[in-house]
């Protein structure tokens, strides 16, 4: 029974010692303030320990460093300034820009962007994600034609261009040509190209040719 | 003995009722400012700034004596609070969030620096010793204090000069150091026992 009571006192004695520095300085509340108040009336060993910390309290070290607000915080203000300055936007480093023609040249820049931007935007959707070179918009041929095999390239070059077509694929492995012609003028190409020497074969592949 | 909430019978300076209006008042104005801060006003910090300057010097005289450092140290926590006082979100004081970043950042500093961070306890409890026991004056008694502060470990040192020469309860000390309040209070614990041996002949003489 007396090592109960002997424990219970020990463990309000432990608290309120660690407690006491806040009591000193006036932050404890409730039950923790209650807490010491209480036990400080019958703790000799408690009062003379809050006696102490009241002297080591009030006599707070002198600072040995010597800093100077003023000169700190122009400091401070020179940092936060450059800081801002790196901030700058873009835009505004560029527009700080002395000479004329670059600003000039910088804006002709940026109407050729916007126009890029405003064609893809206004794009119709159906042009094709990618595309060989020399191909043009068409990609699907509607007629197919084949040379005779001793038909020079400049002279092959020659038919096409004087009836206005295009190679859209070819030549396959028999040697024939996907050609892409205006629908318009399909009918009178065919006739140009079956009426020429070279061609061996020239055929329509849209319901528009003459079979 | 008896002390009731806001009763400084220690300071007797001001009546506790405005103890805490002072205190609260203190705290609206530093959130106020820490408000206009978040929207770019200079004057807002360059209030702030002057308000805590002194307070921040007498914290971080206890981590290093070199001038330059401290200055550098209270504007790598004041350039914090410009940068971030949008961030502040009033979950703790403002002296707490500005005090914590600048514990941080003193130990960050103290460590690139190689600062010698404690003085020998041993030696200097022998020099305490030999103190003579004729009455001290003020100012021998403050370099006392200061030369046994400096023989604890720094963090509770930190809990002493934050609770005593500060005002901090154990709350604020442990968001400030961001640890448990249980370390705080053992801390603040076994510095007071350090202390108190340091400290014996020369409080004695008090």
């Amino acid at each position: 029974m007396k090592n109960k009571v002997l424990t219970i006192h020990d463990s309000v004695h432990e608290r309120v010692q660690k407690l006491l520095p806040w009591f000193v300085v006036d932050t404890l509340h409730g039950e923790e303030l209650a807490l010491v108040n209480q036990h400080l009336n019958v703790c000799p060993e408690c009062q003379a320990d809050f006696a102490w910390q009241c002297k080591l309290k009030t006599i707070e070290p002198v600072c040995e460093s010597t800093p100077d607000v003023d000169r700190a915080f122009a400091k401070l203000r020179e940092r936060i300034d450059l800081n801002r300055s790196h901030r700058t936007s873009w835009l505004k480093q560029v527009m700080a820009v002395n000479r004329p023609w670059m600003q000039w040249a910088l804006a002709a820049q940026l109407v050729l962007i916007l126009g890029l931007v405003w064609t893809i935007v206004t794009s119709d959707g159906n042009v094709a994600a990618y595309r060989a070179l020399g191909a043009n918009k068409a990609t699907v041929g509607n007629m197919i034609v084949v040379f005779k095999p001793d038909t020079s390239e400049h002279e092959l070059r020659r038919i096409l261009n004087e009836n206005r077509a295009r190679i859209v694929d070819g030549p396959t492995v028999t040697d024939a040509y996907l050609l892409y012609v205006n629908d318009e003028s399909l009918n009178g190409t065919l006739h140009s190209l079956r009426a020429n020497s070279t061609v061996v074969l020239a055929e329509a592949l849209s319901s528009r040719g003459t079979p | 003995m008896l002390r009731e909430r806001g009763d400084s019978r220690n300071d007797n300076l001001e009546t506790p009722h405005s103890v805490e209006t002072n205190s609260g008042q203190n705290e609206l104005r530093d959130v106020q400012l820490i408000l206009r801060i978040a929207q770019g006003d200079l004057r807002a910090f360059d209030a702030l700034y002057r308000s805590f300057f002194p307070r921040l010097v007498r914290f971080l005289d206890r981590f290093t004596r070199r001038t330059a450092l401290i200055e550098e140290i209270i504007n790598d926590t004041m350039f914090v609070v410009w940068e971030k006082a949008h961030t502040y979100n009033q979950t703790s004081k403002v002296s707490t969030w500005i005090f914590s970043i600048a514990y941080r950042k003193a130990l960050k500093t103290i460590k690139r620096t190689d600062e010698p961070q404690d003085a020998d306890f041993d030696l200097l409890q022998a020099e305490f010793e030999t103190e003579p026991d004729s009455q001290l004056s003020q100012r021998q008694l403050q370099q006392s204090i200061s030369k046994a502060l400096d023989a604890i470990p720094i963090d509770q040192r930190t809990v002493v000069s934050l609770a005593y020469y500060h005002g901090m309860g154990y709350q604020e000390i442990a968001e400030t150091m961001e640890c448990p309040v249980n370390t705080v209070k053992t801390r603040m614990f076994h510095a007071r026992k350090r202390l108190q041996v340091l400290l014996f002949r020369v409080m004695e003489s008090l």
